[in-house]
């Protein structure tokens, strides 16, 4: 008979196909790998399922009679910004981050905005700052030294071109210049507003402390408390405009994090200082319609030794979030009995299967603990003489993908490349930068668009894949490892928390497409130093790695049945 | 030992002035050749390994390794964007517009 063990993944899906005979050992025939379509257990999940099966039947010429399948539970994983979606107040202060790289001057002033066309006649009795738009950076500067001979007082001035530093070059190269800046037409001329540049390589440092803010912008010391939005949303840029608008309290409406329920009744919010509790803990989620077995979130990772990118990631309120849903609707099995023209036979738990496939790694003989890392779940099954013990986790890789897309400003899809293959940062055409510090040479030059970014590497095609982020690559590589130490080894703490500890001195194999990342591996080695295991990563028939454990051993455990 | 610059091969006073702009407002020297030379052959005159020049109605922007095709090229009317480009690759900025 030939049977097709099926383990439908919340990202991947994985076929092994393998003969039966009663009574003698099944003859694998191969193993076949898709991405899932649909959510992992819908019916939808039940197309890439046929297409593998139908794939490996046309490479074997014979079809299978018989579908081979685990009891599901699909987890549903998102990230939540919470700062996104809060209305601040920034306490009756407007603010404006220009993006220029080349701002002109250095140093921080205050004065009335006023239009460059506005600078004739009889100046001002205050300082301004005059507004220049679109036009040729010498009329432009030709008009400001003529104000200022006629006795304006100009302390900054704001260009919507890239032209800050030539303006500043021909009218004064002291004076604080904000170039690039987009939205020229939305500043209240006749507001009062500060301007500040910081020096090359820092970051502004008085539009950034909310009192300095509120004496530039003549704000009174009430007013100085509501300024700190404002002051904070400045912190870590080069150059900033802050400008006077109505008098509010500062006050924020911040969008609140969901509530989740415990097993003991009590609540705790989904949020970046809380953490989830144990395995199984959590009964409920406010926003969620589902039988939860578990619930696990995580923030975006703290960067260490960097208190200005730890703010920038902490402001944005960032929560991953992964739950595992019970699923008694057998949708995809049905949907499988109905297009598949053999028998559909649900034969095992994804962690039962785990352990038979885990253990056709050569050398494993009959694995004591298997831990399987995938896109949805960490799941840990423990099999000793007096106890066997499997527990499954919400959150693994997929929660990975989507802090490390939320770190990079990418989606999931990306963040997965990004999260698997080492970045480099290309300093110039020739030269890439590695995340160890060191360096290679090419010999033909890398893509413009790649120039000064940070970029994936290992595309299929061997191009580097250039993000949008300023972070470099030894920054981003702490980062993409401190998320997959939070979640992966973090849950497989909770996990073995939840089994009552782990034996010392065992082997532990390790499978699953998580399996296949090395900095994970050597996380949960990391993580389970204490326990003094033998980790070793699984070969599931030696010759598949830690992949296809579950499919392959769904194979072996029917076998045994028949 | 000459001084680090890049190197515009071009006679033609308004080119000059909006390549030399970008230039300023990069704070990256500039070295203007005006001779009727490739940018290629303007790249390998350049301390910094980088050359422009005026081929047919495009600014090509060349490297004096690696390769003998323009390494970014664009029409001549955007030679301010394409100027600002070449001094940001000097600089080591991302290159913004024309970087593909």
């Amino acid at each position: 008979m030939l049977v097709a063990g099926v383990d439908v993944g919340n990202a991947t899906t994985e076929v092994a196909l393998a003969r039966l005979v009663p009574g003698q050992p099944p003859e694998h025939l191969s193993v076949t790998r898709g991405p899932t379509t649909g959510a992992k257990g819908t019916a939808e999940s039940a197309q890439g399922v046929l297409d593998l099966i139908e794939r490996a039947s046309r490479r074997l010429g014979e079809t299978p009679t018989r579908i081979l399948l685990a009891d599901l539970h699909p987890v549903e994983t998102g990230l939540r910004e919470l700062a996104a979606e809060s209305e601040e107040d920034l306490g009756g202060v407007g603010i404006a981050r220009p993006v220029s790289a080349t701002p002109s001057g250095v140093g921080a002033a205050a004065g009335q905005l006023i239009d460059l066309a506005e600078l004739v006649g009889d100046p001002l009795p205050v300082p301004v700052i005059p507004i220049v738009g679109p036009i040729d950076f010498d009329a432009a500067a030709a008009a400001l030294n003529a104000a200022r001979a006629a006795g304006w007082q100009l302390v900054a001035i704001i260009v919507a071109g890239d032209d800050g530093v030539l303006i500043g070059n021909r009218v004064d190269a002291t004076l604080p210049i904000v170039d690039e800046v987009a939205d020229t037409d939305e500043l209240p001329r006749g507001a009062w507003a500060a301007v500040e540049v910081a020096p090359l390589g820092a970051t502004v440092v008085q539009l950034a402390d909310p009192l300095r803010l509120a004496v530039l912008l003549s704000l009174d010391p009430t007013r100085a408390r509501g300024a700190r939005n404002a002051a904070r949303a400045l912190l870590g840029h080069r150059a900033g405009i802050a400008v006077r608008r109505e008098a509010s309290g500062g006050t924020t409406e911040q969008e609140q994090p969901h509530l989740a329920t415990l097993i003991d009744g009590s609540t705790r919010a989904i949020d970046i200082s809380t953490t989830p509790p144990g395995v199984g803990d959590v009964v409920a989620i406010e926003g969620i319609d589902a039988n939860l077995i578990d619930a696990f979130w995580a923030p975006l990772p703290e960067a260490i030794d960097d208190a200005a990118l730890s703010l920038r990631l902490r402001q944005r309120r960032a929560v991953g979030l992964a739950v595992l849903a019970r699923r008694d609707d057998r949708a995809l099995e049905q949907a499988l009995g109905e297009r598949f023209p053999g028998e559909v036979v649900v034969v095992a738990a994804e962690t039962a299967a785990a352990v038979a496939g885990a253990s056709t790694t050569p050398g494993a003989g009959h694995a004591p603990i298997v831990i399987d890392m995938g896109g949805g779940t960490v799941d840990l099954h423990v099999q000793l003489d007096d106890r066997d013990v499997a527990i499954a986790t919400a959150g693994a890789g997929l929660l990975v993908d989507r802090i490390c897309g939320a770190i990079l400003g990418i989606n999931p899809l990306r963040a997965e490349q990004a999260k698997r293959h080492p970045s480099v940062h290309v300093e110039t055409p020739f030269i890439l930068r590695h995340e160890d510090g060191s360096r290679t040479f090419l010999t033909s030059p890398a893509p413009p668009q790649s120039v000064a970014h940070l970029c994936i590497t290992e595309r299929q095609d061997g191009s580097l894949d250039a993000l949008e982020t300023d972070l470099a690559p030894e920054v981003w590589a702490r980062l993409r490892r401190a998320a997959k130490r939070t979640i992966i080894a973090g849950n497989l703490r909770r996990a073995i928390t939840a089994a009552g500890g782990l034996p010392r001195g065992e082997l532990a194999v390790l499978v699953g497409g998580c399996a296949e990342d090395a900095e994970i591996v050597s996380e949960v080695s990391l993580a389970l130093a204490d326990l003094d295991l033998a980790i070793a990563r699984g070969d599931v028939l030696g010759e598949h790695g830690p992949r296809a454990a579950v499919a392959v051993g769904l194979v072996l455990l029917h076998a045994e049945t028949l | 030992m000459s001084a680090p610059a890049v190197v515009l091969a071009s006679a033609d006073a308004g080119l000059i002035r909006l390549v030399a702009a970008a230039f300023e407002e990069e704070a990256v020297p500039l070295q203007i050749l005006a001779e009727p030379i490739s940018a290629r052959a303007a790249a390998l005159r350049s301390p910094l390994g980088i050359g422009l020049a005026v081929n047919g109605a495009e600014l090509v922007i060349a490297l004096s390794t690696g390769t003998d095709d323009a390494y970014l090229q664009g029409p001549v009317g955007d030679a301010r964007l394409l100027g600002r480009a070449a001094a940001r690759l000097a600089a080591r900025r991302p290159l913004g517009e024309f970087a593909g």
